[in-house]
């Protein structure tokens, strides 16, 4: 799973720490799932797709492994 | 209560069983099995102090901290089953003799030491709970 959270992020000057709160998640999630670290769940990608203004496939997408 | 008054509270109750245990090891009321249990529950109180939460009434994790506090406690317990077997051999085969004064306390500490460690290790590294 890739995604360009911290692209969108910074493009409507969010600090880790706002989207964080913004989303009901601690900053350590945030950092782990900019760095693709994380998989979030489905309420997760939701709410950080509806708080960077942007679709869930705008901003994760999954690379297949086959 | 709020998370300061828990921390401070546990804390102080970790302070006095600390003086208590010191002044009956002082005068030799206490043996080495109880010192060992009572150093495990002052670190189940220093832990839970310091972190300021308490099991019942903890704001609730994170979806991601929750995974890895699964997945801690999961791997803790699997580990403690292996120190089990790893005792249980090394007693049936007479390396050593242990008693229930002694594995016990070592168990606690065990289980304890390993949730922790886990839990860090596994949340450093960032590997997915998913």
């Amino acid at each position: 799973m890739i995604n360009n959270v911290k692209e969108r992020r910074l493009a409507k000057g969010l600090t880790q720490e706002e989207l964080a709160q913004l989303t009901g998640v601690r900053r350590e999630t945030i950092i782990f799932l900019e760095k693709g670290k994380y998989n979030p769940s489905l309420r997760l990608a939701y709410k950080t797709a509806k708080v960077l203004e942007a679709s869930i496939e705008d901003i994760f997408s999954f690379e297949d492994e086959t | 209560m709020d998370r300061k008054a828990v921390r401070i509270s546990f804390i102080v109750v970790g302070l006095l069983y600390a003086i208590a245990v010191l002044a009956l090891a002082t005068f030799q009321l206490v043996d080495y099995s109880f010192a060992i249990i009572t150093i495990v529950i002052m670190c189940v109180l220093f832990s839970f102090g310091l972190s300021g939460r308490l099991p019942l009434n903890r704001e609730k994790p994170d979806e991601r901290t929750e995974g890895l506090e699964l997945k801690s406690l999961s791997y803790s317990w699997l580990l403690t089953l292996y120190f089990v077997c790893v005792l249980s051999l090394l007693d049936h085969f007479k390396v050593v003799s242990l008693s229930g004064s002694i594995v016990l306390p070592a168990i606690l500490f065990f289980m304890i030491i390993s949730r922790y460690c886990i839990f860090w290790i596994i949340g450093k590294t960032g590997e997915n709970v998913q």
